[in-house]
């Protein structure tokens, strides 16, 4: 006796209990990972508070940040040739990629024929993918000579009194690594931005070319107002990495805890500061010290997120109007 | 890197065993047992400077003792990462390039029944240089430049900042020294070559002040300094002795101290120093047995040395040093007699064979009294109660 199995509708099908297990089980889970990311970024916070509290205690908050000593024999701790560094060799790199990244990305996604844009592209994205300690390799054994007797020797020898550029030519210092973090960062604000010009729809381009307009009128009139945002977007994403960058910094800046001089003085960043401290701080006081370096460092990223979110809504916000 | 310097001097340290063997004899007249049952794994902790010493000992103590079951292993993490796995129980037994301080000391004062520095071995700081074209102005061969404590840190101050400086070409009279920047290379970690070093720089006047009273420290203080008119000390730091050989290695008219055995594998020129007699030293491990064998009747009891520096002696290096092990008094926690048992035999196997192996991978061993001393304490070392060697 044959039965003809008709399958249920859907929405009689959903509305059986066993079918939306599948459904209910896939929203704890999902909702599950959305709450251990935000548990860790608290623990990390709470955790780096606690045990930085001390410090905190004992210098003050400004007295930590603005202290400009770091000495482990006088116990004397002091974030602010850190924040400097951090700040410095972030903002130098920014300089250098924010121009050049944005270029390549207007290149690569209006102006390059397709045959020489698809290698290109796959390439900028490899140089993404590179482990930070290979390139940091990289810049101690090429890039480090290569600036200090090309660039370096250069420039200490024309403006030998012009302040922030003289300095003795040594090659790990300010300079290079800022110039290590710009070729460390730009590939992400191609990438990031190309995406952003090619999903443009192309008959806003269309239309304006229609109009008369020239290639270059084109983008600098509809394509880069169109895209501010997502490009914006592109550069606080570098920006964050630049700050918070640890092997290619420690191995070309040159390690000195002191708020750089000049352009060629060496430096140190909270990051590399960590890095080279940490494992083997003297005591209990250096530990407490370096979380709170730690700490302000996450403080520096995450006002970085959160003014690169205000930026970009109140640049979409402009778009749209 | 101790396997490049182990090439050269396999026959020296057949020959310093035989030396080694006729020595202990006279003090030593029962060795400790070694068991032959499975003790599991003795873990240590601690400096970077004697870990290639300490990671062949472990082998050819296994070799010399076929019927041993153990198993060796030595995290080189650095001497700070030594004294805090001492201070928190995290291995059983430490390593540091400086014996424990005073506070350090009374903190362990009730973990384990307290710790004991054994001096295990003697190494040299030494000053290795890239300068092209320094040569004899008689017969244009390159030479080897010649430092002294005075220049050395001044160096490091930043007030002497040209190779070709008057009170360099002073001392290497007959040199054609050319004019190039000096770029002082130091540690960018915290280490034990840099106290050793610290300690050394602490003779002149500038250091003193430049360190206050907290004397020596692990790492530079490379903010500015009164001490030096508001500026700071210069060049450029670089991580671990490897990396400070590395950077002294691609950079011309760089200096750095680092320890003798990387100076060598680098391949680097390293200064002739003056000692207290007035001696130019090259570096060499004798030289470095030398100044432990002049600093040997001034250390203490409890034999926590400072670091060896400007001893007597006209063939004595003036920047030594004894490398530590961190033991705990109380062996109990180490769970088995056997485990105790086999503990101590491989410590008195590296105080009296072992040092044989010093020479050849870079390091000097320890001057006879040290090592009596040393041996002597390995009888202090109790489980529950009682002498493991008695």
């Amino acid at each position: 006796m044959p039965t003809t199995m008709t399958p249920l509708p859907l929405r009689d099908r959903l509305a059986q209990p066993v079918a939306r297990v599948p459904d209910r089980s896939f929203g704890l889970i999902a909702g599950g990972a959305a709450l251990l990311a935000m548990a860790a970024l608290l623990g990390i916070a709470v955790l780096l508070g606690i045990n930085s509290a001390d410090t905190f205690r004992r210098f003050g908050v400004l007295g930590f940040v603005l202290g400009t000593a770091w000495d482990v024999g006088s116990l004397a701790f002091g974030a602010l040739p850190f924040i400097a560094g951090t700040l410095i060799t972030a903002g130098l790199a920014m300089l250098i990629a924010v121009p050049v990244g944005i270029l390549a990305a207007l290149y690569l996604a209006e102006f390059a024929p397709r045959w020489l844009a698809r290698p290109l592209v796959m390439l900028v994205e490899l140089i993404a993918a590179i482990p930070s300690v290979v390139i940091g390799l990289w810049g101690l054994v090429v890039l480090t000579p290569l600036v200090r007797d090309t660039v370096e020797t250069w420039v200490t020898t024309t403006f030998p009194n012009v302040p922030f550029l003289a300095g003795t030519p040594v090659g790990s210092d300010v300079f290079t690594a800022s110039l290590l973090l710009a070729i460390m960062v730009t590939p992400t604000i191609v990438a990031v931005s190309r995406e952003v010009i090619l999903a443009l729809p192309a008959n806003y381009r269309e239309a304006y070319i229609g109009l008369g307009a020239t290639r270059w009128e084109t983008v600098a009139t509809v394509v880069l107002p169109s895209v501010r945002a997502g490009i914006l977007g592109a550069c606080i994403l570098a920006l964050g990495r630049a700050m918070g960058e640890t092997m290619a910094v420690t191995m070309t800046i040159g390690n000195a805890d002191r708020v750089p001089t000049g352009l060629f003085d060496q430096g140190q960043t909270i990051a590399s500061k960590i890095a080279t401290s940490f494992v083997e701080a003297s005591g209990p006081e250096e530990v407490g010290a370096l979380l709170g370096l730690g700490l302000i460092l996450m403080v520096m990223t995450l006002a970085v997120g959160i003014v690169a979110r205000l930026l970009v809504g109140r640049s979409r916000a402009a778009a749209a109007s | 890197m101790g396997m490049h310097i182990a090439r050269f001097g396999r026959a020296a340290g057949a020959a310093a065993l035989a030396v080694a063997v006729l020595s202990t004899s006279s003090f030593a007249t029962t060795t400790p047992t070694v068991p032959t049952t499975d003790v599991g794994t003795l873990a240590g902790i601690g400096a970077t400077f004697p870990a290639p010493l300490y990671n062949e000992w472990a082998s050819q103590f296994k070799a010399d003792n076929p019927s041993a079951i153990v198993s060796f292993t030595y995290a080189a993490n650095g001497s700070g990462a030594g004294v805090t796995a001492i201070k928190t129980s995290a291995a059983d037994y430490g390593a540091s390039d400086a014996a424990l301080s005073n506070a350090d000391m009374t903190a362990t004062a009730g973990i384990r029944g307290g710790v004991t520095n054994i001096p295990m071995t003697v190494g040299g700081v030494v000053l290795a240089y890239r300068l092209a074209n320094v040569k004899s102005i008689a017969t244009g061969r390159v030479v080897t430049l010649k430092l002294t404590a005075s220049v050395i840190s001044s160096i490091y101050a930043g007030t002497i900042t040209w190779w070709d400086n008057a009170a360099i070409k002073r001392i290497n009279a007959g040199v054609r020294i050319p004019h190039t920047r000096i770029i002082p290379v130091r540690r960018s970690d915290s280490s034990g070559t840099t106290f050793v070093f610290q300690s050394y720089l602490n003779q002149a006047a500038v250091w003193k002040c430049i360190q206050g009273v907290a004397g020596p420290q692990k790492t530079f203080n490379t903010a500015p300094q009164t001490c030096l008119g508001g500026k700071s000390i210069p060049g450029v730091g670089a991580p671990r002795n490897a990396g400070v050989a590395a950077k002294v290695a691609s950079l011309n008219g760089a200096i750095g101290y680092m320890e003798y055995a990387y100076g060598v594998t680098a391949g680097l020129k390293m200064a002739r120093v003056k000692n207290k007699a007035g001696i130019y030293m090259t570096p060499t491990t004798s030289s470095f047995s030398a100044a432990a064998a002049a600093a040997a009747p001034t250390v203490p009891a409890d034999l926590r040395a400072a670091p060896i520096i400007q001893k007597p002696g006209v063939t004595s290096w003036p920047i030594t040093a004894f490398s530590y092990l961190l033991s705990y008094k109380d062996l109990s926690f180490m769970g088995s007699t056997e485990k105790a048992q086999m503990y101590v035999a491989y410590l008195y196997w590296s105080l009296t064979t072992g040092q044989t192996f010093a020479r050849p991978m870079g390091y000097a061993p320890l001057p006879a009294s040290i090592k009596t001393k040393a041996l002597a304490v390995l009888h202090t070392l109790q489980y529950n109660g009682s002498a493991v060697w008695p």
